[in-house]
């Protein structure tokens, strides 16, 4: 491929941008990756780059804790409780 | 669960506050978007794909929104630039759609224009020398090839990749590529006849 007029950088910078337009939070963060040095200069954008990182993090522990609940309920409709002890050594179902 | 009601009220917060800066910064985004459109557009016009289409898109998408009034001096000197890349680029091609768009771009250019700052204009086609429009051809060789040599491990299999390129699209650069691999391979002692029969038949087909 041809090397163009922007820099690697400034692509995934615009990129970055681009998908945090189309909500498309994981992507951004992967592209704000790739540009860190660029939107440090300008303090509005670093705001932006952090929160869709920590957007993202919170995205995956909501889908954690959601499937920890969903067990749960599930566990409660079976009218069964697994115990887990400890490190994992001992386990008791009654 | 508590939990995630207290991150759904995070996540909704950082939502705010990241389309709040957004709409704070529509113009610049806006701006990065062009630019970004445009180098995409270089580009693509360097490996030999057609852009006329999507020029005209870029223009429907910007023209009237990137203009002298809303764009910083900066801005209007780095879209001038890219702008004035992209339209030396077009204006190689010799058709008449080409043509008019480059004639577009060209006003464009010069409605960016305030008179803080001049906007380099490449000289336009007829008056660039057989010398240096042989010379942009070899470097757009050079870059087509590269990315033929990245796909293929012998450059018989990039010979056949370029016939089929200058079979299908008008860009003479594959028809230019495809005669110097032929060329060079037949001096190296390869069996080339094949490759210059379909050469010939390109030839008399247009």
């Amino acid at each position: 491929m041809g090397a163009g007029l922007l820099t690697e950088q400034e692509k995934s910078y615009c990129r970055a941008l681009e998908a945090l337009t189309a909500k498309d939070y994981a992507a951004a963060d992967r592209e704000f990756e790739g540009c860190k040095t660029l939107f440090e200069k300008s303090p509005g954008f670093n705001v932006v780059a952090v929160a869709t990182k920590l957007l993202v993090r919170l995205g995956r522990e909501k889908m954690k804790l959601s499937k920890i609940k969903a067990e749960i309920e599930e566990t409660e409709r079976h009218g069964e409780e697994t115990i887990v002890f400890g490190q994992g050594e001992q386990e008791e179902t009654r | 669960m508590a939990d995630i009601k207290s991150i759904e009220r995070l996540e909704s917060r950082l939502k705010q506050l990241i389309e709040g800066t957004l709409a704070h910064k529509k113009e610049q985004i806006t701006f990065l978007g062009a630019l970004n459109r445009i180098d995409d557009l270089v580009i693509n016009f360097d490996r030999g794909d057609s852009i006329t289409s999507d020029i005209t898109v870029l223009l429907n998408d910007y023209r009237t929104t990137l203009n002298k009034e809303s764009l910083s001096d900066s801005q209007r000197k780095r879209l001038g630039d890219f702008l004035s890349e992209l339209m030396q680029r077009i204006r190689q091609r010799e058709d008449g759609d080409s043509q008019k768009l480059a004639d577009e771009i060209r006003q464009w250019l010069r409605d960016l224009d305030s008179g803080g700052f001049r906007i380099t204009i490449k000289r336009p086609a007829e008056q660039v020398s057989l010398a240096e429009q042989f010379q942009s051809l070899l470097r757009r060789e050079t870059v087509e090839l590269e990315a033929l040599l990245a796909q293929r491990e012998h450059l018989l299999s990039c010979l056949d990749d370029a016939l089929k390129s200058a079979e299908t699209k008008t860009d003479k650069i594959y028809r230019h590529l495809a005669a110097s691999m032929i060329f060079f391979l037949q001096m190296e002692g390869y069996k080339v006849e094949p490759y210059l029969e379909r050469l010939r038949r390109l030839r008399t087909e247009t």
